[in-house]
């Protein structure tokens, strides 16, 4: 088992985001995690991660309590969280110094990363030089960089149109194939969650409970045109739909 | 105090005849005024010819040229910021990372930070009395206040408008403590050091020309006031002001320089 999340709840003073949830993940598996808004999906990646420690339950890494200062964990934020006085270079090189690599062996990863996810050209712009899509990009390659075993991403393509984000996913299945990562990505579209994951897990509404627990079983490459594709799509948004109507939340989202 | 442009702002970089049309429309009035009698001064020209005077051949009055009065002036300014920079950096850094730092000496900053730094002038002077030639001390010590605070201030600004998902990126990639500091924290909140440096310098050379009046046999600022008590020396006060004025926007532009240098990312 690459990630055990078990009996994890959590209070912000006296608002309780997550409520004792329970999953696994495989070692290279995808699994897309949704919910509705504020339901704790951000929370509960930094808590995979280690960055904020649940008030019971526990995480485990490959059998280990997860530890931010090895590395073993690559995240993807939400919001643009590219260094801005940073090249895009410079910013993939982070983790690399910070795991002490060598200037050599630094370089020649940069330069790998920079090419597996297309901005080869683009080494000395800074962010805010870049399109958003381009931005996300930097981030997936700045996350991939130090050789973490596990990748975290906050829905990354959120801000991109979708001929942007079906371009992205794309790449990202590329990549995640070629990297062979276990993939935990929070998304609130349920058709990106079909393109992409192996199982779908669905939160509840704050405070955040596991509703269901979906294997997406269907080879890929996958087609959106595809009847079995459009068949899961109707199946999953059925089982979220009581969800978003019981906040009174928006559907257009999903 | 910290504002800085952003967007279009700061791209614009008009022609220097626009940049410099004010300036131009500034002297051709002060120059009417003067010859009209509505001003008791000298004209730009005339003034213009006693300044070429005082940086050929100097006033004789004080066997100096205006360039030695400045470039002292200049001298103990960069001494005071220098002490300020030393002292108020590392304390902003501490006071925006460290709640407890900044509840434990916010009160007494505040208490300190309205007092003008010309009000030091005589303080300082009962403080520095027992040493050999105090009136140095006191006007480093007065360019000290006046920087010190604008370079705290901006600092502390700096520190707590690092972006929480920097801190987190930084630390998802291994980073400890002292990493995070000098990779994250620092050059977050640069800009903001760097403008509270500059605007820094400004007050600390406004202080020291006034305490030049007050104390010491040497700057620009005596200079001008002692032309002054000579009496029938306009000239060279307005020359002592050009030389104050221009030093004021060298010093500013100096500054801007710097931060282009140093901070390449924000003027793409
Ligand atoms: N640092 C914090 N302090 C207090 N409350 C917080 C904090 N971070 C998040 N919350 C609250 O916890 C709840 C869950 O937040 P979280 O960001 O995990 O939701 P989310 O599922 O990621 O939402 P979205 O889909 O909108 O991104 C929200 O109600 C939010 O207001
Ligand atoms: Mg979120």
């Amino acid at each position: 088992m690459a990630l055990s999340v078990e009996n994890v709840s959590l209070k912000y003073g006296e608002l309780r985001v997550l409520d004792n949830v329970t999953f696994e993940v495989n070692e290279q598996e995808f699994v897309c995690l949704t919910g509705p808004s504020g339901c704790g999906k951000t929370t509960l990646l930094k808590i995979i991660a280690g960055l904020i420690t649940p008030d019971s339950g526990r995480v485990l890494l490959y059998g280990r309590p997860p530890s931010v200062e090895h590395g073993e964990i690559g995240f993807v934020f939400q919001e643009d969280a590219l260094f801005p006085w940073l090249t895009v270079k410079k910013n993939i090189a982070f983790g690399l110094e910070i795991q002490k690599v060598p200037r050599e062996e630094i370089n020649k990863k940069v330069e790998a990363y920079l090419e597996l996810v297309g901005l080869k050209s683009f080494g000395n712009y800074y962010p805010q030089q870049l399109s958003g899509g381009m931005r996300q990009r930097a981030g997936l390659a700045r996350a991939l960089a130090y050789g973490p075993k596990v990748l975290l991403m906050d829905e990354p393509f959120s801000s991109l149109d979708a001929q942007t984000r079906n371009e992205l996913q794309k790449e990202l299945l590329r990549i995640w194939s070629k990297e062979q990562k276990t993939v935990v990505m929070v998304t609130h579209s349920i058709d990106e969650a079909v393109f992409l994951a192996d199982r779908v897990v669905v939160l509840t509404r704050r405070p955040g409970r596991l509703k269901a627990d979906v294997p997406i079983e269907m080879p890929r490459p996958r087609e959106r045109t595809e009847p079995q594709f459009n068949k899961i799509r109707q199946q999953l948004l059925k089982m979220i739909e009581p969800e978003l109507r019981e906040v009174g939340g928006n559907k257009e989202a999903y | 105090m910290g504002h800085l442009l952003n967007g279009a702002e700061k791209k614009q970089n008009h022609h220097i005849v626009i940049r410099f049309l004010s300036l131009g429309l500034f002297l051709v009035a002060w120059h009417l005024a003067a010859r009209a009698g509505w001003l008791q001064l000298p004209t730009p020209l005339e003034t213009l010819k006693v300044l070429i005077r005082l940086i050929v051949s100097g006033d004789p009055y004080y066997r100096r040229t205006v360039q030695e009065l400045t470039l002292s002036s200049l001298q103990v300014v960069m001494e005071g910021a220098l002490a300020g920079c030393i002292l108020a950096i590392p304390l902003g850094l501490a006071m925006g990372w460290w709640r407890s730092a900044e509840a434990a000496l916010n009160t007494l900053i505040e208490i300190f930070r309205p007092i003008p730094p010309l009000a030091w002038i005589p303080v300082a002077y009962l403080l520095f009395a027992a040493l050999p030639s105090p009136t140095i001390y006191v006007q480093i010590f007065v360019v000290f206040v006046g920087v010190f605070f604008p370079v705290l201030v901006n600092t502390v600004a700096g520190v707590k408008g690092v972006q929480p998902v920097h801190l987190d990126a930084a630390r998802t990639c291994g980073a400890k403590p002292v990493e995070i500091i000098f990779k994250v924290v620092v050059p977050s909140a640069l800009p903001l050091v760097v403008t509270g440096i500059r605007v820094g310098l400004g007050v600390g050379w406004m202080c020291i020309v006034a305490a030049e009046f007050v104390g010491g046999r040497m700057g620009i600022g005596y200079y001008i006031w002692s032309a002054y008590n000579l009496g029938g020396r306009n000239a060279e006060i307005l020359s002592g002001i050009v030389a104050i004025g221009a030093v004021g926007y060298i010093l500013n532009q100096g500054m801007l320089w710097l931060e282009r240098r140093l901070m390449p990312w924000r003027f793409l």
